[in-house]
């Protein structure tokens, strides 16, 4: 009986074993290649589809996360004349300040994309002044400065394998206030683009669209234009966004490569009256500050992921006056607008440089 | 006795459902097809086919052109394995692996679940899983072998 | 410089710097601490060390079973690791192992036919069950030389961490040009190694 009992799980055991015997079978042994055999093979489901990728070949790195500082060589500033104050200059020796942003996929497949960011940037202004000088914008830039706290939301959608959606909308805390003492969210600016695009091959992405931006520094609506391009070599390629930004890109090789363009950068900054020097109706104030840099900037590879950028270039002031926004309820000027500035300023155009660690996304 | 033949079998079912990885899978940007095979006890990823197999500018077989390893550079891509290391987890998942994108020379950790039995979800990502890009991955039927 | 002579030096030192400390230092205290003296001298050279470097030849037999088809088909072996065979100074063991470079890889087929024209790359890896995959060397295009087959050897590759295990194994992946019947498919390789351990 006890026999007996031991053959019959004896038998079981051999059983067992010889499956787990082509379980643990090393497929690579047994079949080898035949190149030919993968060219005509079907799907094993039905109506699998394929989608426009977010890329092209040969694309600057996408920056997950960015630390760097801004530096704009000196100039001068003429703040305007307004209510019982003359106009004034003042030579900005330094413009200066720290740019902190973040950009991550929280949905990051072949048929969606979305990403959520958020940027900080400070500017902080260094000037020489007259004795006796007076004027409150240029004590406001002097004593606090310009910052900016933006967030975003990114949402890529391709249609199908040619065809996709762009669509961005950001939420920005623009003025002269302290890190200590943030102003009202009534004074929120907020943007929007929506662009339909074709990504014909993996060399070429084209969009257009609408939209409602800050960028030269007032509020505005305006079409946009997507041309990513990159040259079979890889070597030459563009990245336009036009018109908020374009350029000719030459990578060097894999870890390095050179842009060369533009951007406009900008926004609306309220002035917030910090010591009460301005009475109403001078007292809710935004400065449409837009600023369009020509630029080289080189960008490396320094370890894995860790890339750093630098670039060097012109800055041109496009706008830096200022209008009066009660309660800070914006209004629409556009490009034909007559409403008048409260105050109009003007600035020189230094030479400036910017730097940045990186963490990215090839 | 009985408890040890519980246990051999429990490991013969484990090991079935990790060799369902095994096979032939399309990336879904359909460029290439990848044949995922078994070396030891860790599952490997090999392109088997590329739809542009010939390199533009040498007018050659593409090669691993961007490998950070100089030395390395002259490894066709047809053969290449693109994911390396995975060890079966979890229900549906395989992980501690890598997947490398030949296009810039970079290796991403790289986790994988099988959503059904025909798809795959290749998530490759950097440190740490939210900066990182699922891509969809769909098995391709074999053909059985045919001698010339 | 004689051992005797620093435990000499050491002891002198030592002296000067209690009695400097305290003049009333106690004469027995000094002389406890004396006792120590040469142990604690063999304790800091024994954590400071050597590191030898030396080269070392490894033969190894990939193989594989037929049929083989057009296109990439893998050879392989499992090394089981002794490294009193591989490294001439006794009692080296893996702990103590810091480096392993490759610097030269051969291979040879056991089939003249297809060796001749018939493959047109390869790529050498190796990997075990603790330790990622890595490639540490290829040849594209192949040159047959006196019947042998030499690769382009990876010089940042460090292979420590596999010898560092009982065992791993090795893949020759050799691109064939057309569809070959061979039952099986066998190359001897060999490996030139240099092994940098500490004593």
């Amino acid at each position: 009986m006890k026999l007996k009992r031991i053959l019959s799980i004896l038998s079981m055991a051999c059983f067992f074993t010889t499956n787990i015997a082509i379980g643990q079978e090393d497929t690579t042994q047994v079949e080898e290649e035949d190149w030919s055999i993968y060219d005509n093979l079907d799907f094993a489901d039905e109506g699998t589809k394929r989608f426009a990728s977010v890329k092209i070949k040969g694309l600057s790195p996408a920056q997950l996360i960015s630390i760097g500082y801004d530096y704009q060589a000196p100039y001068d500033i003429t703040a305007g004349a307004f209510s019982s104050y003359q106009e004034e200059t003042a030579n900005v020796l330094l413009t200066h300040g720290v740019r902190i942003g973040a950009d991550v996929p929280v949905i990051s497949r072949n048929n969606l994309i979305v990403q959520l960011g958020g940027q900080f940037w400070d500017f902080a202004y260094d000037l020489d002044r007259a004795p006796g000088s007076t004027h409150p914008l240029l004590n406001s830039l002097g004593q606090n400065g310009l910052k900016t706290f933006g967030l975003k939301a990114t949402v890529y959608k391709p249609l199908n394998e040619f065809s996709f959606l762009l669509i961005q909308a950001n939420a920005d805390m623009n003025g002269d206030y302290s890190l200590s003492e943030f102003q009202s969210l009534n004074y929120n600016r907020y943007s929007a683009a929506a662009l339909w695009g074709r990504r014909p091959n993996d060399y070429l992405q084209w969009g257009v669209g609408l939209s409602r931006t800050y960028r030269a520094g007032e509020l505005n609506y305006i079409p946009v234009i997507l041309y990513n391009k990159t040259s079979l070599s890889g070597k030459w390629g563009t990245e336009i966004l036009f018109p908020a930004r374009g350029h000719v890109r030459y990578r060097v090789n894999a870890r390095s490569l050179v842009l060369g363009g533009f951007e406009l950068e900008g926004n609306s900054y309220r002035i917030g009256n910090q010591n009460m020097a301005l009475a109403a109706p001078f007292d809710e104030l935004e400065l449409r500050r837009s600023e369009l840099r020509f630029r080289l900037n080189y960008q490396r590879q320094i370890v894995g992921f860790i890339w750093m950028s630098v670039q060097v270039g012109y800055r041109v002031m496009y706008s830096f006056n200022v209008d009066a926004v009660p309660e800070g309820k914006d209004f629409f000027r556009g490009f034909f607008g007559d409403q008048p500035f409260a105050m109009e300023n003007s600035a020189g155009n230094p030479l400036y440089a910017n730097f940045s660690i990186n963490l990215v996304s090839p | 006795m009985l408890g040890l033949v519980l246990f051999m079998a429990f490991g013969a079912i484990a090991q079935a459902e990790a060799d369902r990885l095994t096979g032939v899978w399309e990336p879904s940007h359909g460029k290439a097809k990848v044949k995922i095979d078994k070396i030891g006890s860790k599952y490997y990823g090999r392109i088997v086919w590329l739809k542009e197999p010939i390199d533009e500018e040498t007018k050659k077989p593409k090669v691993d052109k961007n490998n950070p390893d100089e030395k390395l550079r002259s490894t066709p891509l047809r053969g290449y394995r693109i994911l390396k290391d995975f060890v079966y987890s979890d229900e549906n998942e395989w992980s501690e692996g890598s997947i490398y994108d030949p296009e810039n020379g970079n290796t991403y950790n790289c986790v994988i679940k099988m959503t059904d039995e025909n798809t795959l979800d290749i998530r490759g990502y950097i440190g740490i899983s939210t900066f990182g890009r699922t891509d969809v991955w769909k098995r391709l039927k074999m053909p059985s072998k045919k001698k010339k | 410089m004689d051992i005797q002579v620093e435990i000499r030096s050491l002891d002198k030192l030592f002296s000067a710097y209690f009695r400097s400390q305290n003049p009333r230092f106690s004469i027995m205290k000094l002389t406890e601490i004396r006792r120590f003296l040469p142990i604690l001298f063999l304790v800091l050279v024994a954590a400071c060390g050597t590191t030898t470097t030396e080269t070392a030849s490894v033969e190894l037999n990939c193989e594989a079973d037929g049929p083989f088809f057009e296109g990439v088909n893998s050879l392989m072996t499992n090394y089981e690791v002794k490294l009193s065979d591989i490294i001439t100074k006794e009692g080296i063991d893996a702990s103590m192992l810091k480096e392993v470079k490759l610097k030269g890889a051969k291979f040879v087929l056991n089939d003249e036919y297809l060796a001749d024209g018939g493959i047109t790359s390869a790529t050498l890896q190796i990997v075990s069950d603790q330790t990622e995959m890595k490639s540490i060397a290829v040849k594209n295009p192949l040159a047959l030389v006196d019947g042998a087959f030499t690769l382009d050897v990876s010089e940042e590759a460090d292979m420590s961490d596999y010898f560092k295990e009982n065992m791993f194994t090795l893949v020759l992946d050799v691109d064939l040009v057309e569809d070959s019947y061979n039952e099986s498919l066998s190359s001897s390789i060999s490996l030139e190694l240099e092994l940098t351990y500490k004593e």
